[in-house]
């Protein structure tokens, strides 16, 4: 078959033959070095050549039509349309960096080569159609696909739709087409046997769904192999949004010139809508209408969504959004009372975001969050369990918008344990975005076929705290696995000895004998939580060596750290960064409030086939439902499952939920735990109708607190001490932070504060007893020193005055130096509940 | 969640913790998961431990409580935090286990080793609480993120940490659930006193002379009065110093002897409520009782109750009390006083206030009416309120060396008495003296007195006042620029 090299040098041959047919090529061709700016108007005229290219193809072909050079002419245009693609390519490729584009066109061209089967199959159709508008459509499309193969990392969902398009496709086309692709796709084994398969595969105009995600995940695979390093650097980097959206108006411009009629239209800039929401409309318009998943829509949207700036959306990203699928998010966005009341023109903002500068409503929270109709069945408790062990990380929750990162991980971690590599990446993200979950998700996906290869050593920076401890739990735990006798180990030696063994336990074997053999080390994934507290480690020698391992290839590890800290690689050691790889994968929280009310609310809804088939059959299972009660409720037939999942989705569809309680959340922490830990209470005192605690319920007994008032939210600050304080304490407070307006300086101490409160109080009392409410009590009274100082000491244990470091004179006299940690107008909003209003007085007035 | 019966007999036990009760019987039930990590925070006396501990037994889920305050190191807590799992795992399972392995947990991650070794082969749920955490002495410093995380390391364990505050930067971990306890209100603090009132009578009166005075009656009148004197104590104490349960309990009891006492002798009925106040009301004006001592006031806090009609007693009498205790010998007076001054006066000062002229008078006075003090008004009035001096006496006092304080001293005894300092004075010993009962402090490192270190006083203005008055010295006349009280 022909190699790359080779078919890339005809390539080039072709493609000066076809410049002198037509000089727009050529135009394109010089295009493709233009810099940044022009890439857009570069890739229109792209698209002109593009299609001057295939009707000249198109004239060709009619005009010869001979079964026996028609192979060989097809080869041509083949390749021709491969050319063309890599134009293509190339015109948005924005030429930055050299070295990046360089890869990139590599990639193209060994990407786009299982490309001309597929074209070769699609030109059939365009012969019957006289119009050739088809033709074009699927050239578009093969645009697309394109686009998915190089780099969309999500693929499955978008080949999906390709497949569903190509068994309709398949339907049109002859005999003779296929077994003319057959052999096309012979040429194009140069990727590899499995790609090869995998397209053979794809020919099948039948397959099951289960299969072709397999599938899609191969390929996919193959083409991470091929563009691995290109697709890390490019990573949803400025420049390729750029790209994309050029390819976005490029698509459209094909389709404008295809057809007058302006289908597309509404597409809009962002990869996922470019890539996903014309497919649909085509098939719809053209073939048979194909059921979609909801599964593909929800992720589209999560993924637009993750993919734009919070702000710098604008409304024709969302708002036209084609697809049937995405009616749910529809509902929000057009439901009138959501957002579009601001009429402050906050165009800035997100219209469908409750924010806080939109109109909140007045409603009671309490209401929506739980569930009025109770859940009835004898999957209650069972249900409560799951959603429990959901809430508590108990459960694996599942992943929402990270499939790319997911992509990097597992292939990472795979290929440590099916090749052997060694392996070492970052996960930097703050707290809740999901780093943890997604390890987990990797590894047990990697389990699942390849259990007995690997061994997990998890190490966490808060609970090992230096080198020593956490060799001597790598080699435990080690032990553990390998079962290796604990007694004459490397335990309970000294460190140097442990590590010795160690790195001869993970060490090939072959590097102590001296010969070669054909055993491989079984791998092993150091997962280190909290990899900035490890890079605190004096020398950092367990990095070191961590990283020198991975590195060299003594042993397939990988090293996996995950971390808070973005800076983290700066405090690695030269010599310990010089060994790391220098993969990064950074998680952010959720970007916009649509994608974190699809975070949160994935994890408390629950699909069926997240559950082991035992509890699903337990929770499916139609409620035996008593006589009586049918009576009363003769349409409540659904499981106790699709009932829950139905009361999640009617709560997050409801504005009110959204804008009272989510959207704080979102603005204030973006942490979807915390919104997890708000559902515990509910989740634990659900209840069954017919159970006996249905008296006790918080949705059944008005007086009981909702349960939304009892979040299990710790207060946002210490200022919620101040109203349980006594009236003395409060007094000295305010002395205090008076005492840091009066005299300018952030210090003070209890001698100070109490010559300021007896100041104060003296006056008060003075005013008070003119006035005539005289023996009131309340502020009236000046306290002893002793009294003020068993209260100021009351102070400072909770913190709302904190001792000065280095202060001296503590001890006796009341001399230890504090700062107060609040500030008077804070006490002042603090204490705006209480019924004297002297000490309002005292914090309003210096 | 608990079946009715058990809540309410938990809620009778604690009154007024309805909610938190019902909280936490949800969150820690037998059927349901637990979440791994719980944080029950509230100021002290709010009930935390006693209903935590209440809910885990009346729940039986296994459980084991680690009281920090009992630990006085970080090591030991995780030592005995081994011990007592093992303790109670031996107790639930009426089994011995093997303590071999567990002989040492020298860090965390020992800790995390044995606990997993613990609850490998468990299943049932095991509640791991950490009382009063936050005050751990010498806690590793990474403690409680690492607790924080025992849940999801080690199945089966929940951690329920017990602290006066909540600790949400602390542990790390973003969303972890808080459970509040807030502090009792009035209503429900004097509702849970109420429940248990102390006798008026400590000797039933003389069933002789009141023979239908029965017990039930005498039980009735107790609850009737002290209700009410509790509002009146919240009211006019509890209100304004030591707001918690605690404090407030001890308060009421310590003023309740010297309250009842006309009842007592018969003076007024037990139902004379709105009289015994009138009588009685000097008792709620004084601070007496809340004060905590360890020195046992009684015989000092009775004759003040008994000559409570005379106002003036209450405010002198804490300027006597230090000095009666210290009964200091007469030289040392003066020397705490020079010490006082060496701290606060600097020591450019000494020659206008020490030096003996050759007029042989030295110009001490010179401070109530020097234009200094008119000046500090002058300035005070120009720059309006946002520069107020700080007075001196407030602030920490300045280390000064011995040969200083000698001078001072030796001045001060010498204009006061007109006489020398005899020379048996042992002066270096007084110091000493004076250092060992913390009066006396060293500024530097090291301890030797003869060293000529710096020094420091330890008491305030209102003290050595005291002191100065008790010899004759107004101290005010010699400070540098003067003291308004």
């Amino acid at each position: 078959m022909d190699d790359s090299p080779r078919s890339s040098k005809r390539r080039k041959i072709e493609t000066s033959a076809c410049n002198g047919s037509s000089p727009v090529a050529d135009k394109s061709s010089l295009k493709r070095v233009s810099s940044r700016i022009a890439t857009r108007t570069a890739s229109l005229t792209t698209i002109e050549s593009l299609d001057e290219n295939s009707s000249f193809i198109r004239k060709r072909k009619t005009a010869n039509n001979t079964p026996n050079t028609r192979s060989r002419r097809r080869d041509e245009e083949d390749e021709k349309d491969v050319d063309v693609y890599d134009d293509f390519e190339g015109a948005l490729e924005s030429p930055i960096s050299e070295k990046n584009s360089h890869q990139r066109r590599g990639v193209d061209k060994t990407s786009s080569a299982p490309h001309p089967s597929k074209s070769s199959r699609r030109t059939e159709p365009k012969k019957l159609d006289p119009t050739g508008e088809l033709f074009s459509r699927l050239r578009e499309k093969e645009n697309k696909r394109l686009e998915v193969e190089t780099k969309s990392i999500d693929a499955p969902d978008n080949v999906e739709a390709e497949f569903n398009l190509e068994s309709a496709i398949q339907r049109d086309l002859d005999a003779q087409q296929s077994t003319l692709s057959g052999h096309k796709k012979g040429a194009k084994r140069t990727s590899g046997l499995e790609n090869g398969s995998a397209m053979k595969k794809k020919e099948s105009p039948a397959t099951t769904g289960r299969r072709k995600t397999r599938r899609a995940v191969e390929t996919d695979d193959d083409d991470n192999d091929e563009l691995q390093q290109p697709k890390v650097v490019e990573a949803s980097t400025p420049l390729r949004a750029q790209s994309i959206r050029a390819r976005g108006s490029s698509s459209k411009a094909v389709a404008n010139t295809a057809n007058g009629i302006d289908e597309i239209a509404p597409m809009t800039p962002s990869r996922k809508s470019t890539q996903r929401h014309p497919v649909p409309k085509e098939q719809s318009a053209y073939f048979l209408p194909v059921q979609e998943v909801p599964k593909p829509a929800r992720n589209a949207r999560a993924r637009r969504a993750a993919n734009l700036a919070d702000h710098t959306y604008n409304e024709d990203d969302i708002v036209p959004i084609p697809d049937t699928e995405d009616t749910e998010l529809y509902v929000q966005l057009n439901d009138p009372g959501d957002g579009h009341s601001d009429i402050d023109g906050s165009s800035m903002l997100d219209p469908t975001e409750p924010s806080p500068f939109n109109v909140i409503r007045k409603e009671p929270v309490a209401a929506p969050i739980m569930h009025a109709e109770p859940i009835s069945g004898h999957g209650l408790d069972l249900l409560k369990k799951i959603v429990m062990e959901r809430i508590t990380g108990k459960r694996p929750a599942p992943l929402v918008g990270l499939d790319a990162d997911y992509q990097t991980v597992h292939q990472l971690v795979e290929h440590t344990v099916t090749a052997g590599e060694g392996n070492s990446m970052l996960l930097i993200g703050a707290r809740g975005s999901g780093k943890t979950t997604l390890v987990n998700q990797v590894l047990s996906e990697v389990a699942k076929d390849n259990a007995e290869e690997f061994h997990v050593v998890r190490l966490n920076g808060f609970v090992h705290t230096d080198d020593k401890v956490a060799l001597r739990e790598i080699w435990r735990q080690l032990g553990k696995e390998m079962d290796l006798e604990e007694e004459n180990g490397g335990i309970g030696k000294n460190y140097a000895d442990t590590l010795t063994t160690l790195l001869a336990l993970l060490s090939h074997p072959s590097e102590h004998t001296g010969q070669h053999t054909e055993q491989v080390a079984k791998a092993v994934i150091f997962i280190l939580d909290e990899f900035d507290l490890f890079a605190m480690h004096p020398r950092q020698t367990l990095l070191y060596n961590l990283f020198d391992i991975a590195q060299s290839r003594k042993a397939p590890i990988a090293v996996l750290g995950l971390t808070t800290r973005i800076d983290v690689a700066d405090s690695l050691e030269k010599r310990v960064k010089s060994r790391f790889s220098h993969r990064y994968i950074h998680l952010s929280l959720a970007k916009s409030f649509t994608a974190f009310q699809e975070i949160c609310k994935a994890s408390l809804i629950i699909e069926p086939n997240q559950l082991s088939t035992e509890e699903a059959s337990l929770l499916s299972a139609t409620p035996k439902l008593t006589p009586n009660k049918k009576s009363k409720k003769p349409p409540s037939s659904r499981d106790v499952l699709s009932e829950w999942n139905l009361n999640i989705s009617a709560l997050f569809a409801s504005t009110s939920f959204l804008t009272t309680f989510l959207a704080p959340h979102y603005y204030r922490t973006k942490s979807p735990s915390a919104v997890l830990t708000s559902f515990l209470l509910p989740t634990a005192t659900l209840t069954a109708p017919a159970g006996p605690l249905s008296t006790t319920s918080p949705s059944s007994s008005p007086s009981a607190p909702g349960p939304l008032t009892s979040t299990l939210h710790p207060p946002d600050s210490k200022l919620s001490l101040l109203p349980h304080l006594s009236t003395l304490s409060l007094s000295l407070l305010i002395a205090a932070a008076r005492l840091d307006i009066i005299h300018d300086s952030d210090t003070c101490n209890f001698n100070m504060a109490y010559d300021e409160y007896v100041a104060l109080a003296s006056k008060a009392k003075i005013a008070a007893s003119a006035g005539g409410a005289v023996g009131t009590g309340s502020t009236s009274k000046v306290w002893g020193k002793e009294v003020a100082r068993r209260e100021w000491e009351g102070l400072v244990e909770g913190g709302l005055v904190l001792p000065v470091l280095g202060g001296v004179g503590g001890g006796g006299g009341g001399f230890a130096m504090v700062k107060c940690d609040v500030s008077l107008e804070e006490i002042g909003e603090g204490i705006r509940g209480l019924k004297d209003k002297t000490m309002d007085r005292w914090c309003r007035q210096i | 969640m608990l079946p009715d019966e058990l809540l309410e007999q938990l809620q009778t036990s604690f009154p007024c913790r309805e909610l938190q009760i019902r909280q936490l019987s949800a969150l820690y039930s037998a059927r349901l998961p637990s979440p791994s990590l719980l944080t029950v925070y509230g100021l002290e006396a709010t009930g935390k431990t006693s209903i935590v501990r209440g809910v885990l037994r009346a729940n039986s889920i296994q459980h084991c409580i680690v009281n920090s305050r009992e630990c006085i190191t970080g090591r030991h807590l995780l030592e005995r935090t081994v011990a007592s799992c093992l303790d109670a795992l031996d107790q639930y399972d009426d089994a011995e286990i093997d303590r071999k392995p567990y002989a040492r947990c020298e860090n965390i991650s020992a800790l995390v080793v044995h606990l997993q070794r613990m609850m490998e082969e468990r299943t049932e749920k095991f509640v791991l609480v950490f009382d009063g955490i936050d005050r751990q002495r010498e806690a590793p410093p990474t403690l409680l993120p690492s607790l924080a995380r025992f849940g999801e390391m080690i199945p089966h364990l929940s951690i329920l940490l017990i602290t006066r505050f909540p600790l949400p930067l602390a542990l790390h971990s973003p969303g972890a659930p808080h459970l509040p306890f807030p502090p009792y209100t009035r209503a429900e603090s004097i509702h849970i006193l109420s429940q248990s009132p102390p006798k008026i009578f400590l000797t039933p009166p003389d069933p002789e002379k009141f023979p239908d005075y029965t017990a039930d009656l005498a039980a009735e009148d107790d609850a009737w009065l002290w209700g009410r004197f509790l509002g009146t104590v919240w009211d006019t104490m509890s209100k304004h110093v030591g707001r918690d349960l605690v404090s407030f309990r001890t308060t009421a009891l310590r003023m309740w002897r010297p309250f009842v006492t006309p009842v007592v002798a018969g003076e007024l009925g037990t139902r004379h409520f709105v009289r015994l106040m009138v009588r009685q009301r000097s008792l709620f004006q004084g601070e007496e009782p809340l004060l905590n001592r360890v020195v046992p006031k009684e015989s000092r806090f009775k004759e003040n109750i008994k000559d409570t009609l005379a106002v003036g007693t209450v405010k002198k009498k804490p300027l006597h009390l230090d000095t009666d205790i210290l009964s200091l010998p007469h030289y040392t007076h003066y020397l705490l006083i020079a010490a006082y001054l060496a701290s606060y006066n600097p020591a450019r000062t000494d020659s206008t206030y020490f030096m003996t002229h050759a007029d042989g008078r030295k110009n001490r006075r010179r401070v109530k009416n020097t234009p200094l003090s008119s000046s500090v008004s002058l300035s005070k009035s120009k720059n309006a309120k946002n520069h107020r001096r700080i007075p001196r006496h407030l602030l920490t006092p300045s280390p000064f060396p011995l040969d200083r304080l000698f001078a001072i001293f030796r001045s001060l005894v010498e204009g006061e008495r007109e006489g020398s300092v005899p020379q048996t004075g042992d002066l270096l010993g007084m110091v000493r003296t004076l250092a060992s009962l913390r009066l006396l402090v060293r500024a530097g490192v090291g301890g030797e007195v003869e060293g000529g270190g710096k020094w420091r006083v330890a008491f305030g203005w209102e003290w050595v006042r005291g002191i100065g008055r008790g010899v004759g010295v107004e101290v005010g006349e010699w400070l540098v620029g003067g003291v308004d009280g």
